[in-house]
């Protein structure tokens, strides 16, 4: 009987707890599902890069707007002022000089116009659609929170950017933070916070400044 | 074509560095010491955002992180958004020597490290040794002027509150001018712009993030 009152007392205790709730990243068509569930993003972002050179990480800040299906716009408010705007398919970078937004046409890395033009499919759920990164879910580990692992398919990405991670936010259907790592030792990380979600976005916040 | 060789030989035997008459020597020592708060005291760390004007109307921007010690300059190109685009070391010990450890398009031109190295140096490192002269110029400015064997000439013009332009010249010809802009502390002015003329000219606009 002791025995017994342990294994139900034990069997009360399981059954108290709450089910493991299912998570909103278990495959990708939850994941295509949970995003297309939110219809705009607005939100800041901090982007910190450690360099063994220096004993602080450099600090970037700025703002991400999304709306669906793919108007976009990615700016760092400081230490430099740059910015790019995608609508309707029409992307344009630009960068501050003094009060004057002008075209940054310095032919920027490759590389990075390729992850800028990934976002929005990241932000869309759909990761399996890219042609240059080769996507992998990683369920949760110790001490590891589930995420989306990108590995660039060309090799000479690859040289430059290894890996991308993508980790998911509490809320279905939102990204939390970005990792890119570089080959070595670099990585950037970019963490989203004060989201707000399916607010109306103006047209303008995609469009170049005028 | 005859006139232009003739302008060309005609300018280049009227090339010569810009005329020094030589102050009271009584006021040399301190002047020299004045010359020298153009540049950071060494050990530094330091992150600029740099603002690109380059050939053809083309403008970017960089974060640049730079590095000074006894072992040399080091000097780290990222991207805005924090991609690590050029990262070299130019050695001063054991051996003096330009060490590249990563350049990615279009950051891996043969002679881009080089340039970038002489860049950064002209405008935070000191010239060696002490001035070979210290003069003004015709328009008044007073100048320090450095001039070692085979390298380039630099000049120091002072202004009222001290440093406020550098110049780099190679073969009589003007190959930098660099303007220290705003009021600077221990040697880091808020605002560096350098500026390289010619056809292939362009324009840094190098703004002081942080310094250590």
């Amino acid at each position: 009987m002791k025995l017994l009152r342990v294994l139900l007392a034990a069997g009360l205790i399981l059954s108290a707890r709450p089910a493991l709730a299912a998570t909103w990243y278990e495959d990708w068509a939850s994941i295509r599902k949970a995003a297309a569930s939110i219809k705009s993003i607005e939100t800041a972002f901090v982007q910190t890069r450690t360099l063994k050179i220096l004993t602080k990480p450099l600090v970037s800040r700025g703002v991400m707007d999304f709306r669906r299906p793919n108007d976009l716009r990615w700016e760092y408010q400081s230490p430099l002022e740059t910015l790019l705007v995608a609508k309707g398919g029409n992307i344009h970078r630009l960068i501050k000089h003094g009060a004057t937004w002008v075209a940054d046409v310095s032919g920027r890395m490759e590389a990075m116009k390729i992850v800028l033009g990934e976002i929005n499919l990241w932000l869309d759920g759909d990761f399996s659609s890219s042609k240059t990164f080769r996507p992998v879910l990683r369920p949760a580990r110790a001490g590891q929170a589930a995420h989306v692992e990108l590995i660039p398919i060309d090799p000479s990405l690859g040289k430059i950017i290894s890996r991308i991670t993508i980790g998911f936010g509490e809320r279905p259907g939102t990204v939390s933070a970005i990792d890119i790592f570089e080959e070595g030792e670099g990585v950037t990380h970019i963490v989203f916070e004060n989201s707000r979600l399916d607010q109306t976005i103006p047209d303008q916040r995609f469009e170049p400044p005028r | 074509m005859r006139p232009i060789f003739i302008l060309a030989l005609l300018a280049a035997s009227c090339a010569h560095l810009p005329v020094l008459a030589p102050i009271d020597a009584s006021r040399a020592q301190a002047t020299a010491e004045r010359c020298k708060q153009a540049y950071p005291a060494q050990p530094w760390r330091a992150t600029h955002a740099i603002f690109a004007s380059l050939p053809f109307g083309q403008k970017g921007g960089l974060i640049g992180v730079t590095a000074v010690g006894a072992e040399g300059l080091h000097s780290i190109l990222l991207s805005p958004e924090g991609i690590s685009l050029f990262d070299g070391v130019q050695t001063t010990r054991p051996v003096p020597g330009l060490v590249v450890h990563r350049a990615v398009p279009p950051f891996d031109r043969s002679d881009f490290a080089e340039s970038l190295m002489s860049d950064v140096g002209n405008a935070f490192l000191p010239p060696a040794g002490p001035p070979v002269a210290i003069g003004t110029y015709k328009t008044g400015e007073t100048v320090c002027r450095w001039s070692p064997p085979g390298g380039e000439t630099t000049d120091v013009e002072l202004g009222e509150g001290g440093p406020r332009t550098i110049r780099t010249y190679r073969a009589l010809h003007v190959t930098r001018e660099i303007l220290l802009l705003g009021t600077p502390t221990s040697g880091f002015y808020p605002l560096v712009v350098l500026r390289v003329r010619g056809a292939g000219g362009y324009e840094l606009e190098m703004r002081l993030v942080d310094r250590e």
